[in-house]
């Protein structure tokens, strides 16, 4: 969790200044969501990339995803306790609701959830038809990092 | 009830095979019928057993299959969902490989060992039934009981439709046990004290090389400039089946190999001739039972058995010299042994299944057999250290497997253990609540003379996620400092003084979010909240997984430039702990697991990373797709050796890390590769395998892309041209 705390004082300060003028930029690959031997047929295998603005207390979030083995039928920007710990919906996000295709949308965070951007604990969430609970998943990272 | 209804109802529970009748208590109609359930359990005893055991209880990374277990995780979910997870995934090893007879068999068995009522109607994948429904999660009570009575099967699999070369029944050719082949070493020479010490610089004499457990060789003719040229010197076909996870140990131009079905061969190094060969037995069952080192030790091979038996066999023919028990049938042995001081050493494994006789370390006198002590790695009752198990009974204290063979340091005459995590996993299940469960997931360190504890260090104190800390411990010198460093599933390298046991340091080696904090100056860890407030039956995020991490692929130490070279895996899972049965033969590991990539890997499963061990920076790392299922080898000409999942044996520039040559085998290169050298020519001896826990199982969930044989455990002999 090293690497998360360097991220967490980046964050901190961006956070002090709370000006609109500063954003911070985020991206991250979309890995298919667990699964086990039953359900691993309908999500592996495909796979997308995201990008993300935070600009003042706004994360805006665009991006795509291919290879589903159903159509998109919602997305969402989630929380957990830690990076790659799975946790609930802090806002909804759009997608094309097509196997392949894109998903995008605007949320305002709260102070903690700006912190828990910092900590990497804010993952995109992509479901589908055949995996209503999760096909595609991953966590917000500094870009470049 | 009269006598004579009480007989007519006896003689049609044993019409219709006892076993399953006899639990029919849940109410609804059967969705299988008798003859399936019958025949399932045989299907179930050939394919199933071995991993999740007789009783149903599970083990290891299988789940438990019958009682409570099973019924929380299935409860809710259906019989064609139990047909489509067992039709995909099982056997483990050998996924989706048996016919659609033999999956709605044993899926009609599992129902019926559930106290399913078998009904008129035969059940196939499309009946959905949910299984809360029709199963209770009473009768494998029963299923022991029939087993301790000799009961068989009571019909065989139905004729397969299949075509011949697709019986997956027919292809395993008839397994004879005993002495099979009585050849004789010529020119054998007795290993001594002085040479397990100070090992001639062509043989590789044990399990890590060296007492300390560096799997490094000195030998310097195959270098970064002439790596390229590496031919292939002949190859050797091993026993199918079972797990493959070997060290070849070679001495006076011989080769020990330990098969698996626990078969020991010894074969000339120079030509790949077979001299002899025990098949001690028993045969292996499916993906489970590797027997990772033999040992030498004057004129005497040791090999300890999956059944929980030691062996010494006379090296120049093979012949059984003694043969002592390890455990109880419920364990087994997989980490090999090591020989100090006169004495073979060895661990238990299978200590997951609640049993009188707990878990410990063993020693027998080499030249007799005689056993010389034993160490228990549960602290029991009224003994230092019994007080952390949250007052459970000494029945109760599962795990503390020892499953990776220790190293030993001549000087200051001490033998230094990992012990694997507390079973049941969890916590919530094995309710130990926030007990440290001492000795698992320890560093022990023992003296070889009487087995009395010198001292210890804890790394994961009640450990709750099956992430094992039992893997090599290597002893380092810097000058006069005597380090040992070891690393686990978490992937933390610990650093501890092996005088005292002193913490020195810990480094993340990789991403892990199990632990919010690591003490830097004690080396306490504190575990994520959330994993402190569980219960059973709920999901908990864990990266890395049980694949870890640091798995039994061990790191090479290099010594001319200090660098331990770590094979790294990098995957995760969510993770759920079961109810257990707390009794006797209860217990197993309980829980369930779903499967992720690791964030911030870009589905990089595999890392190989080198670290000074000085000062423990970083000083290379790269990732690929594919994990890596060998162990390292480096040696003095500055080459290291290490394989993948997805047949690739590759060598890196020690120094860099740059891959300098590869080659593909014939299937995942899986074991120990070691060097040795002969009439002046260097050797590389590599294995290839299949069978295994969690390194073998989650690669297969993620790496859809990659397909392998269903067979090919295989030894290779590398070496430059003549």
């Amino acid at each position: 969790m090293k690497r998360q705390r360097c991220v967490l004082g980046l964050m901190a300060a961006l956070l002090l200044a709370s000006s609109p003028a500063l954003a911070a930029d985020f991206e991250a690959q979309l890995d298919p969501a667990p699964f086990d031997a039953t359900t691993r047929a309908d999500v592996i295998g495909s796979i997308g990339h995201v990008t993300a603005t935070l600009n003042g207390n706004t994360l805006t979030v665009n991006g795509t995803f291919r290879d589903m083995t159903s159509p998109a039928r919602g997305a969402s920007l989630r929380i957990g306790l830690a990076k790659g710990v799975l946790g609930e919906a802090i806002g909804t996000l759009n997608v094309t609701a097509t196997p392949e295709g894109t998903v995008s949308g605007a949320v305002q965070l709260s102070a903690a959830q700006i912190e828990a951007l910092g900590r990497e604990a804010i993952y995109v969430r992509v479901d589908s038809e055949k995996a209503p609970e999760g096909n595609l998943q991953g966590w917000l990272e500094a870009k470049g990092k | 009830m009269s006598t004579a209804r009480f007989l007519a109802g006896a003689a049609l529970l044993i019409g219709l095979g006892g076993t399953y009748a006899i639990a029919q208590q849940k109410q609804g109609a059967g969705v299988f019928t008798a003859q399936q359930a019958a025949a399932g359990r045989a299907v179930y005893a050939a394919q199933c057993a071995g991993c999740h055991r007789d009783n149903l209880a599970g083990g290891g990374d299988a789940p438990p299959v019958g009682g409570r277990g099973f019924l929380n995780n299935w409860n809710s979910r259906t019989t064609a969902d139990l047909y489509k997870f067992i039709a995909l995934s099982m056997p483990a090893g050998a996924p989706a490989s048996l016919s659609e007879t033999h999956y709605t068999n044993v899926t009609a068995y599992l129902l019926s060992a559930n106290g399913a009522k078998p009904g008129p109607r035969p059940f196939n994948k499309s009946v959905s039934v949910k299984i809360g429904s029709v199963a209770t999660g009473r009768a494998p009570v029963l299923v022991a009981a029939a087993k301790s009575a000799g009961a068989k099967p009571a019909a065989s699999p139905a004729p397969s439709t299949l075509p011949l070369n697709q019986r997956t029944d027919l292809m395993a050719p008839p397994f004879v046990l005993g002495h099979t082949v009585k050849g004789t070493v010529k020119n054998y020479v007795d290993v001594t004290d002085d040479m397990l010490k100070s090992p001639p610089d062509g043989d590789w004499l044990m399990y890590r090389r060296n007492y300390q457990g560096w799997s490094y060789s000195p030998l310097k003719q195959i270098t970064p400039a002439n790596v390229k040229s590496l031919t292939l010197k002949w190859a050797w076909n091993m026993n199918e089946g079972g797990a493959n996870q070997v060290t070849p140990i070679v001495h006076a131009g011989v080769i020990f190999l330990s098969n698996t079905s626990n078969t020991v061969q010894a074969l000339d190094a120079r030509t790949g001739e077979l001299i002899w060969e025990n098949r001690i037995g028993p045969q292996s069952r499916i993906a489970y039972g590797g027997t990772r080192s033999l040992a030498v030790y004057e004129d005497k091979v040791y090999v300890a058995t999956t059944d929980a038996k030691i062996h010494a066999l006379d090296a120049r023919t093979g012949k059984i010299v003694w043969e002592q028990p390890l455990g109880s049938p419920r364990n087994s042995n997989t980490g090999g042994v090591m020989v100090m001081r006169g004495k073979v050493l060895t661990g238990l494994t299978g200590c997951d299944s609640y049993s009188q006789n707990n878990c410990y370390i063993s020693a027998f006198d080499a030249r007799t057999g005689k056993r010389e002590w034993i160490f228990h790695t549960t602290a029991l009752e009224g003994q230092p250290g019994g007080d952390t198990w949250n007052g459970l009974p000494n029945l109760l204290r599962g795990g503390g497997d020892t499953w990776i063979a220790g190293t030993y340091d001549p000087d200051l005459n001490t033998t230094y253990w990992g012990t694997a995590q507390t079973k049941p996993w969890f916590r919530a299940s094995r309710k130990s609540g926030a007990g440290a469960t001492l000795y698992s997931s320890s560093t022990l360190a023992l003296n070889p003379d009487d087995g009395k504890l010198k001292w210890y260090f804890q790394h994961a104190p009640g450990e709750t996620l099956d992430l094992d800390e039992v893997f090599e411990r290597v002893l380092i010198n810097h000058g006069d400092q005597k380090v040992l460093l070891t690393i686990g599933k978490p992937g933390i390298l610990w650093k501890l003084d092996r005088v005292t046991g002193k913490f020195i340091a810990a480094k993340e080696t990789m991403f892990q979010n199990v632990f919010s904090k690591i003490d830097q100056q004690t080396g306490e860890v504190t575990y994520r909240s959330d994993i402190l407030a569980q219960k059973t039956n709920q999901w908990f995020s864990s990266c890395p997984g049980p694949q870890g991490g640091h798995d039994w692929q061990a790191t090479s130490y290099n010594q001319p430039t200090d660098l331990l070279i770590i094979p790294l895996s990098q995957s995760c899972v969510m993770i759920k702990g079961l109810d257990v049965e707390q009794k006797l033969g209860g217990g197993g590991t309980a829980a369930s697991q779903q499967f992720y990539f690791m964030p911030g890997t870009k589905q990089n499963l595999g890392k190989l990373v080198a670290y000074r061990t000085s000062d423990m920076k970083e000083m290379w790392s790269w990732q690929q797709r594919s994990p890596f299922l060998s162990a390292v080898l480096s040696t003095g000409g500055g080459v290291a050796f290490v394989g993948d999942f997805d047949r690739n044996f590759k060598a890196v520039e020690v120094a860099t890390g740059k891959v300098i040559w590869q080659t593909r085998l014939g299937n995942t290169v899986q074991g120990y590769p070691v060097s040795f050298s002969l009439d002046g020519k260097q050797y590389i001896a590599v294995t290839t395998g299949l069978g295994g826990g969690s390194p073998q199982q989650k690669p297969t969930m993620l790496l859809h892309e990659v397909h392998r044989p269903a067979t090919g455990h295989q030894l290779y002999i590398f070496a430059l041209p003549d």
